[in-house]
């Protein structure tokens, strides 16, 4: 448990003075958070209801940030200390892969929970836009449960990732269909019945409608969370098969 | 005849301390494959405590893998390796307790300072060595709260070097530490090695100088095309103690009665099995002859010469 907490302490730091963690996490969101919420106007309708659209938008990039956190710099950061013998080094020592990966995740979900509450702040203070009081709790679920899926995710994604220079193409093509799918932007009330079924079966999305629920009317959908378990089975079992301390091209 | 003698009787002595320690590392019939292309064919070799062994190659010859088998990255396909009483593919948390290992290639830890660096290694073993006291063994006090990421190459190096030892290992694998080291950082470097030896530290180096390996090694194992064709200290390697000396001299003519060889640059070579019985009788042929011996120069093989000449490498 010590190792752990000395694990967790030093990631976050590493976190904090990352200069592309900060962006893809807290700067390019609170961006789209001024821009896109401050000249938004009128009403959008999520599972038919009626909702502010500055309102859904603010969900819509909350979880944006969570992606960000949570499986585009893991990808990146795993992909780039793996092959540049970061990972290998650290094998070469007693600490174990749980440890390393645990501490990871750990950091990542406490990055996700600050960068949300941020957010938050923001939008309350410039838009008056907040999530009720009851809805707080949900939207801490759903970055909570969010970061662990989308770690489990990344490390996925990382295991196929030959090397440093296909990271940031690997993500974005991951990443940028899905957001324009799954509630992010616009919601997925106006695609068609078979698009929006599709979306429903993605990781995205299910994240998404727990956020947006929590910004609106906080009620927790099964279905959101068996779909998210689901991938995070998928991944885990990816990343465990795949995971490898050493740069590709010794592992092979 | 008296320094091949000297020789010879360091080389038995050395032999004798060498078999009285307790072996660190026994490597028998060592195979590996990369598909079809067999890089390690059958070696043996054994690392004794506190002993620095230097294991020389040309690039691809093997030598890298044979270390990361060692090191526990990679599995043997064939053969039996112990390190510290254990088989480095299946050896656990304990075992690494006790090896350090500085990679060939490898960049520090992202956004941390030096010192950060070493106190989060320093975390993962149960008795560290202090951070302040690996600082000051590299050298690097006054880098301690620079950012890992900006240091020199050389610095990074012994950043590398500083994180192998924070787990106070007794075994350390140093795969070619002193590359992009000024002369000075060399040194130390050297100097760092000799203090680990001193403490009973057990050394696996990999190096591409030459100098390096003949200053640090107690032994030295050459690997060609997956075979080590010379094992031996740096003075006995390749037969190099008994090899004879070149003795090269200018003179007017050529010496009567000596068996000597004319080089390009119009100067003569002597092969010598007794150095000191044949300079005198060049001495007493040049004072008869009343000429001079110009350009006098007493030579036996390098550990170059017996590298190149191991290895099949153009001179």
């Amino acid at each position: 448990m010590n190792l752990l907490a000395h694990e967790i302490r030093y990631d976050l730091l590493a976190i904090a003075r990352n200069p592309r963690a900060r962006v893809m996490t807290l700067a390019f969101p609170l961006i789209l958070l001024v821009i896109l919420v401050g000249i938004s106007t009128g009403q959008t309708t999520v599972d038919g209801d009626a909702v502010g659209l500055k309102r859904f938008l603010v969900g819509g990039i909350a979880t944006m940030s969570l992606m960000g956190a949570a499986y585009g710099s893991v990808v990146a950061t795993v992909v780039t200390q793996r092959e540049n013998g970061v990972y290998k080094r650290r094998r070469a020592t007693p600490v174990s892969a749980l440890v390393v990966v645990l501490g990871q995740a750990v950091a990542t979900v406490t990055v996700a929970l600050s960068t949300t509450a941020v957010l938050l702040v923001v939008a309350q203070a410039l838009y008056g836009v907040g999530a009720p009081a009851a809805g707080l709790g949900l939207i801490a679920f759903a970055v909570v449960i969010g970061s662990l899926v989308f770690s489990c995710l990344a490390y996925a994604m990382a295991s196929v990732v030959p090397n440093v220079d296909a990271a940031q193409p690997a993500i974005q093509l991951t990443m940028l269909p899905l957001y324009f799918l799954s509630g992010i932007w616009f919601s997925i009330d106006a695609l068609p019945d078979v698009v929006r079924g599709f979306a429903r079966a993605l990781p995205v999305e299910p994240l998404a409608d727990l956020v947006h629920r929590g910004m609106q009317h906080p009620s927790l959908n099964l279905r959101d969370l068996a779909v998210l378990a689901a991938w995070a089975v998928v991944g885990a079992a990816i990343a465990a098969r795949r995971f490898s301390w050493l740069p590709k091209e010794i592992a092979a | 005849m008296l320094t091949n003698s000297l020789d010879a009787a360091v080389a038995q002595r050395l032999a004798a301390v060498h078999e009285q320690r307790e072996t660190v590392i026994a490597v028998r019939g060592l195979r590996k494959s990369y598909g079809d292309r067999e890089v390690v064919r059958g070696i043996d070799f054994e690392v004794r405590r506190g002993e620095v062994l230097a294991v020389l190659g040309p690039n691809g010859a093997g030598k890298t893998t044979t270390v990361e088998i060692l090191e526990g990255f990679r599995r043997a396909d064939a053969g039996e390796v112990t390190v510290l009483g254990a088989d480095p593919a299946r050896a656990g948390r304990a075992w690494r307790e006790r090896i350090g290992v500085v990679l060939q290639a490898s960049v520090p830890e992202s956004g941390l300072t030096v010192r950060e660096c070493l106190s989060l290694y320093a975390g993962y073993y149960r008795a560290p060595r202090p951070v302040e006291d690996t600082l000051a063994l590299v050298g690097l006090q006054d880098k301690a709260d620079q950012r890992a990421q900006t240091l020199s190459g050389g610095q990074r190096r012994r950043l590398d070097v500083a994180l192998a030892l924070i787990g106070d290992p007794e075994l350390v694998f140093l795969d070619e530490p002193t590359t992009g080291f000024d002369p000075s950082a060399r040194r130390a470097a050297w100097d760092l090695v000799d203090s680990l030896r001193a403490l009973g530290v057990s050394i696996v180096l990999t190096t591409h100088y030459m100098e390096e390996a003949e200053r640090l090694a107690d032994r030295i194992v050459i690997i060609r095309d997956g075979e080590i064709v010379a094992t031996g200290t740096p003075r006995t390697l390749g037969g190099r103690d008994g090899a004879e000396a070149q003795i090269t001299f200018a003179a007017p003519s050529e010496p009567a009665g000596f068996a000597v060889e004319r080089l390009h640059d119009g100067r003569f070579r002597l092969s010598s099995a007794s150095v000191a019985a044949d300079l005198h009788a060049l001495s007493g042929w040049a004072l008869s002859a009343g000429v001079e011996l110009g350009e006098l120069e007493v030579r036996r093989p390098t550990l170059e010469d017996v590298y190149l000449d191991l290895t099949g490498a153009p001179r």
